[in-house]
């Protein structure tokens, strides 16, 4: 036992070298090589959060994160099966963008300055925009985030939802009991338990989360928002020509659903456009993206086997679906939300 | 740490000392350059934390620095760890004298439940045992047992020994005041950890009492003793010296099995250094500092069990 343990310590100086050797990324070759030369994206996404990003039951890869990064695999292949899931905790997933094993993290994590400047992340655009606050058993007689004085709040440890709830808790001069979870199902579970009297992030992840509850009804989630949050896909700072087909991707999404562009009607208008700006984003006039490498007509491709950004939103998260989010914020610019994207030319 | 162990014989030879010191040596030279070139950077450490911890003995809040989370989860794997071997080796004595009755029934059954805690993987149970705590009534619908004793799914709430008495604990709101509190985290990890590891030590401490050879027996009776003095006596203190080298190994499982409190959301050193690897980016240099902290205390376990197994050979060997 004691030779074993001797022997095993040489594994420490090694770990050393090696776990360095690791996580400092090879400078040869960019995000979009690697893709290329794989022919597939690595999408980094939940462990299942229904609407965002979770399998259905017949284990496809299902929700608005997901479709994002289903258009980022037609805008770069022509075909949406090229992605690679990975399924990710939350304090996996910035070890797993840094060392290289995903390309993107596509799973509703919040912008803070702190990330994007900091801790060498970039964020190329945004899939929805939120805030944070609270859901508890309706049996509480509770509504707002003021009554929640001295409660017990179930949060995810290390993410800035905690920070925020911490935030929000010090500004008021409240006290709390947090009950910090490093899995997601685990804390959801615990809070349907009674384990806490509320838990804590943004609306939709608490929608998400309440419809599969045993008895969605027993739980409200509260309207007042203690912040406001940028959601949007992840990716590594320092590779600009990756950051830029996320971005341009995600501009694009918002500007075919500006201009009207369907996938009920994007094939029709490949042949039929007449508008000099649709025309541009179809590839009829002009090579918007070639300089990144993308062909001709991706945009028209991604709004042909994907949609525009509102019809990914009404499918996976909108009014018609278990989750039921208004728009709201995430609405266009013309309709009085945020979403836009600038021009095509 | 290895002047010491050089003076302790045969279980610290030179060799040994030699081949730690140098991997201690070659790791610290190879921190110290990694830092040296700017690869790595401690700088976080006093940075302000950002994030409660569930579970703390020393007192923590989110505006202290990530050191002093690091401290606070370094202290809850001693404590949870230190708390399960004690509570190991009580369950562990239980299940071997039980096992030594020789009654059919309480043999078959105590080798059945040994059989399944070893088969079982520890984070399973772990898990299973928190689940049933979770399933205890809230504070709120909670009876009281002993009007002083209060079990709920947010905690077991104790009674406390105070300068004014016995303090029970009573529901004030939306939570419990005064007594003292045992997360169900805690519980259930501490609870898992110590029934897994007496299934160990009582295999253990059962082989060694067989080991004994016979001739004792005899020699005890020889000499007038009474069966039972006979195993107190002359039988057990041997088996005891003989079951430290391999209990050993337990314990340090049982201190490195704290981390499975993460799978349970207790705030153990791998969660908190998960939060600060999130919040800070600095993943690299947190799990240094886990593998030293997990190293350090282990190295303490097994020197601590090692020395104190020397001097019982020194007296009965």
């Amino acid at each position: 036992m004691r030779q074993l343990d001797v022997k095993c310590l040489w594994a420490v100086p090694l770990g050393l070298v090696l776990g360095m050797a690791a996580s400092v990324p090879a400078a040869a070759g960019t995000v979009v090589d690697a893709i290329n030369s794989r022919s597939e994206i690595r999408c980094g996404v939940s462990q299942g959060t229904p609407g965002f990003s979770a399998p259905d039951s017949a284990g496809n890869w299902k929700g608005l994160d997901v479709e994002i990064c289903e258009a980022l695999a037609v805008a770069m292949f022509n075909d949406k099966s090229k992605v690679d899931w990975i399924s990710l905790q939350f304090s996996q997933v910035f070890p797993a963008l840094n060392s290289g094993d995903i390309d993107l993290i596509n799973r509703s994590i919040l912008k803070t300055v702190g990330r994007d400047v900091d801790m060498g992340l970039e964020y190329p655009g945004v899939t929805y925009f939120s805030g944070q606050t609270f859901m508890v058993p309706k049996a509480l007689n509770v509504t707002k985030p003021q009554q929640l004085n001295g409660a017990t709040i179930c949060v995810l440890g290390g993410t800035g939802t905690q920070a925020t709830l911490n935030d929000y808790f010090r500004e008021k001069g409240f006290t709390y009991t947090p009950a910090v979870f490093e899995d997601q199902d685990l804390m959801y579970q615990a809070y349907e338990q009674g384990r806490c009297d509320a838990v804590t992030t943004e609306p939709p992840i608490l929608a998400s989360r309440r419809s599969v509850f045993q008895a969605p009804g027993d739980h409200l989630i509260m309207e007042e928002l203690i912040s406001k949050e940028i959601v949007g896909p992840i990716v590594k700072h320092g590779d600009d020509e990756w950051r830029d087909l996320v971005k341009v991707v995600l501009w694009g999404l918002v500007a075919l659903e500006e201009e009207g562009i369907t996938q009920a009607n994007a094939a029709e208008l490949r042949k039929t456009a007449t508008k000099p700006e649709v025309r541009r984003m179809l590839g009829l006039e002009g090579e918007l993206g070639k300089g990144i490498g993308l062909r001709t007509g991706w945009l028209a491709d991604v709004a042909e086997k994907v949609g525009n950004y509102g019809e990914i939103y009404d499918r996976n998260v909108g009014p018609n679906t278990p989750l039921g989010l208004k728009r709201g914020l995430n609405a266009l610019w013309k309709d009085g939300g945020l979403m836009i994207s600038p021009p095509f030319r | 740490m290895t002047g010491q162990s050089r003076g302790t014989g045969q279980w610290f030879s030179t060799g040994k000392a030699a081949t730690v010191f140098v991997v201690v040596l070659a790791s610290v030279a190879a921190m110290m350059w990694l830092l040296f070139d700017g690869v790595l950077a401690l700088d976080f450490l006093v940075a302000q934390a950002n994030f409660e911890v569930s579970d703390t003995l020393i007192r923590f809040s989110s505006t202290d620095a990530n050191a002093r989370a690091i401290a606070a989860g370094i202290l809850n794997v001693v404590v949870v760890g230190s708390f399960a071997s004690v509570l190991a080796c009580v369950f562990a004595a239980g299940l071997t004298l039980l096992r030594l009755t020789g009654q059919s029934p309480l043999v078959e059954m105590t080798r059945a439940f040994v059989d399944i805690i070893r088969g079982v993987p520890l984070l399973l149970q772990i898990v299973a045992l928190y689940f049933s705590l979770l399933a205890l009534p809230p504070p709120s619908s909670a009876t009281p047992v002993m009007d002083c004793l209060l079990l709920t799914n947010r905690g077991l709430y104790l009674p406390m020994l105070t300068i004014s008495g016995i303090e029970c604990p009573a529901l004030a709101g939306f939570r419990v005041d005064g007594g003292f509190r045992i997360s169900i985290e805690m519980s259930a990890l501490v609870l898992g950890l110590s029934v897994y590891a007496a299934a160990f030590l009582s295999e253990i401490l059962r082989g060694a009492i067989l080991a004994v050879p016979n001739g004792q027996w005899d020699a005890a009776r020889a000499l007038g003793l009474k069966p039972i003095r006979t195993f107190f006596l002359v039988i057990l203190p041997q088996a005891l010296v003989a079951s430290i080298p391999p209990a050993t190994s337990v314990f340090a499982g049982v201190y490195k099995n704290t981390s499975l409190g993460i799978a349970i959301g207790y705030s153990d050193l791998m969660m908190i250094s998960n939060s600060i690897i999130t919040i800070t980016g600095r993943a690299f240099e947190m799990m240094a500092i886990v593998c030293i902290a997990f190293f350090i205390v282990n190295y303490s376990v097994n020197t601590g069990l090692t020395l104190f197994h020397q001097r019982l050979l020194k007296r009965y060997g």
